[in-house]
């Protein structure tokens, strides 16, 4: 047990403090919202048909859950994010991994990518329907498609960040290039590439719900268009609810991902 | 007999703003044991002398003659300014990565790796991340797996610059130490001539670009490490003789 003088103590106090206090007001707003917004709608204030309100978000959320739908729904729009997400990943990756190994390949690859990053993807979406069909694939092609050429930029500028020095280094060593990638290059470029992988899960979200709302028969993109189209805002209005905390969760997979994968202080 | 030596050697640089000629018919040699430093006006080509002697680039004409060199080159250890050490890996795992790459990782690389560590200070650390070392600590660390592959001639380019001044005086002195109680050939490149002259046993100056061999000196100070060479009276007049060389 260590000793502290008081003054320390009072800071370690205030310290803690000050956590505590964060963590109350972000609490404290999420309750507020929905205390409000329900008070509004019970007053009468806004209009639950085209509002919806928390205590009929509840009650349709466990409509749809004793029916078992709500589960098949969320694990449609879980699997293509993820399936989707994968592939962005694997293939994004070894892009850009090409891209560091020739840099003859990168300046060739380069205005080729600039255009279709700029892109707006959800063009492509008409194309994408009638090559893979009205279905799963067309969604998770979606998926790919949004999050692959971010993945290339992201990890190619990641490789190429390393110093030269560092490299230098280990070919006065008698490293070989692929030594120098599986030691080097791919340790030190982690970090930027676990953060990628953050950003790709709410890009994938993005593609498969976007993929949902131009086709498909399942998932809850799908139950978002339908709600919208029969006017059920309490439908919608759960749906956008339960897409907040899957992304919520996803995000804190990735986090834990990357406190095992980097294992030293950086 | 040289274990080292530069026959006419030239190197030119090409790039798309033109030709660069870096060093021009330079000759020199170096024999087993020596620690010789190269000194010369900043930008002189002193880098270039150390990638052609481990092989990282061909000269344009010349010869370089060396006979611990293998096709790999790998009996040369290269220690550059920063210490590169990566983040990710254990002191004891930066000190492998030498060892590691030359596939020669086995329980007697391992003990003489240990050996190191443990006879200049640093078998505490072994388990310890970079970044809980201190600079000066993770300049020898650098240089402990420079050595770890046993190499004969040890290539120092600017090893001290980045550290602040007191670090650096010290460093100067562990580097020394380690070097001639392992017993090894050195080359020291450096644009700081007090340490070129208090490290080495015969500095050879370099004219500005393209380089060429201007004087070498033999220095005959008789004390043993560099922070006692500093307080020797020739020390000072090496020192004006050698500026006064570098400054015309």
């Amino acid at each position: 047990m260590i000793n502290h003088t008081q003054s320390h103590l009072a800071y370690l106090k205030k310290e803690k403090m000050q956590r505590w206090s964060i963590h109350g007001i972000r609490l404290g707003i999420l309750v507020g919202f929905i205390i409000l917004w329900e008070l509004l709608a019970y007053f009468n204030i806004i209009d639950v048909f085209i509002m919806s309100c928390p205590s009929r978000i509840v009650e349709t959320l466990f409509d749809l859950a004793s029916g078992g739908e709500l589960f098949f729904h969320i694990g449609v729009t879980t699997a293509e994010t993820l399936i989707g997400f994968a592939i962005a990943t694997v293939v994004g990756t070894f892009f850009g991994f090409l891209n560091w190994w020739s840099s003859k390949l990168k300046k060739i690859s380069e205005p080729y990518l600039v255009v279709l990053n700029s892109l707006p993807k959800i063009a492509l979406g008409p194309i994408l329907i009638i090559w893979f069909g009205a279905g799963y694939n067309s969604i998770i092609a979606m998926t790919v498609l949004i999050c692959v050429i971010i993945t290339i930029i992201t990890v190619q500028n990641a490789f190429l960040a390393v110093p030269q020095e560092q490299i230098s280094m280990m070919q006065g060593m008698g490293a070989s290039r692929f030594t120098i990638f599986r030691k080097l290059i791919f340790q030190a470029s982690l970090p930027t590439t676990i953060s990628m992988l953050k950003i790709n899960v709410g890009l994938s979200f993005v593609g498969s719900i976007m993929g949902e709302y131009l086709v498909s028969k399942a998932g809850i993109g799908f139950l978002i268009v339908y709600g919208s189209q029969i006017f059920d805002l309490d439908l919608v209005m759960t749906c956008t609810v339960i897409l907040l905390i899957l992304a919520g969760l996803i995000y804190y997979g990735v986090s834990l991902l990357e406190k095992f994968s980097i294992r030293y202080k950086g | 007999m040289s274990i080292l030596e530069f026959k006419n050697v030239s190197h030119i640089y090409h790039s798309q703003q033109g030709e660069v000629n870096a060093i021009d018919n330079l000759s020199f040699a170096c024999q087993e044991g020596e620690l010789i430093a190269i000194v010369g006006p900043s930008g002189c080509g002193k880098t270039t002398i150390l990638s052609l002697i481990s092989n990282l680039i061909k000269p344009t004409s010349g010869e370089i003659i060396c006979k611990e060199k293998n096709d790999k080159g790998l009996n040369i250890g290269y220690m550059l300014q920063r210490d590169c050490l990566f983040e990710w890996r254990t002191i004891f795992k930066n000190c492998l990565l030498g060892l590691e790459i030359q596939k020669n990782v086995n329980d007697d690389s391992k003990a003489y790796v240990n050996n190191l560590l443990e006879k200049y200070g640093l078998l505490e650390f072994s388990n310890k991340y970079p970044q809980e070392l201190s600079g000066g600590m993770r300049q020898r660390v650098a240089l402990i797996r420079t050595l770890a592959t046993s190499p004969k001639i040890l290539l120092l380019d600017e090893p001290t610059s980045a550290l602040d001044y007191q670090t650096r005086l010290n460093v100067s002195n562990d580097l020394h130490h380690i070097i001639t109680s392992e017993k090894k050939t050195a080359i020291l490149v450096t644009h700081d001539l007090s340490e070129a002259i208090a490290f080495a046993d015969r500095i050879v100056v370099l004219t500005t670009r393209p380089a060429r061999v201007l004087n070498i000196h033999n220095i005959d100070l008789k004390e043993s490490t560099p922070l006692e060479r500093r307080k020797n009276p020739e020390f000072s007049k090496y020192f004006d003789k050698i500026w006064g060389e570098l400054n015309t």
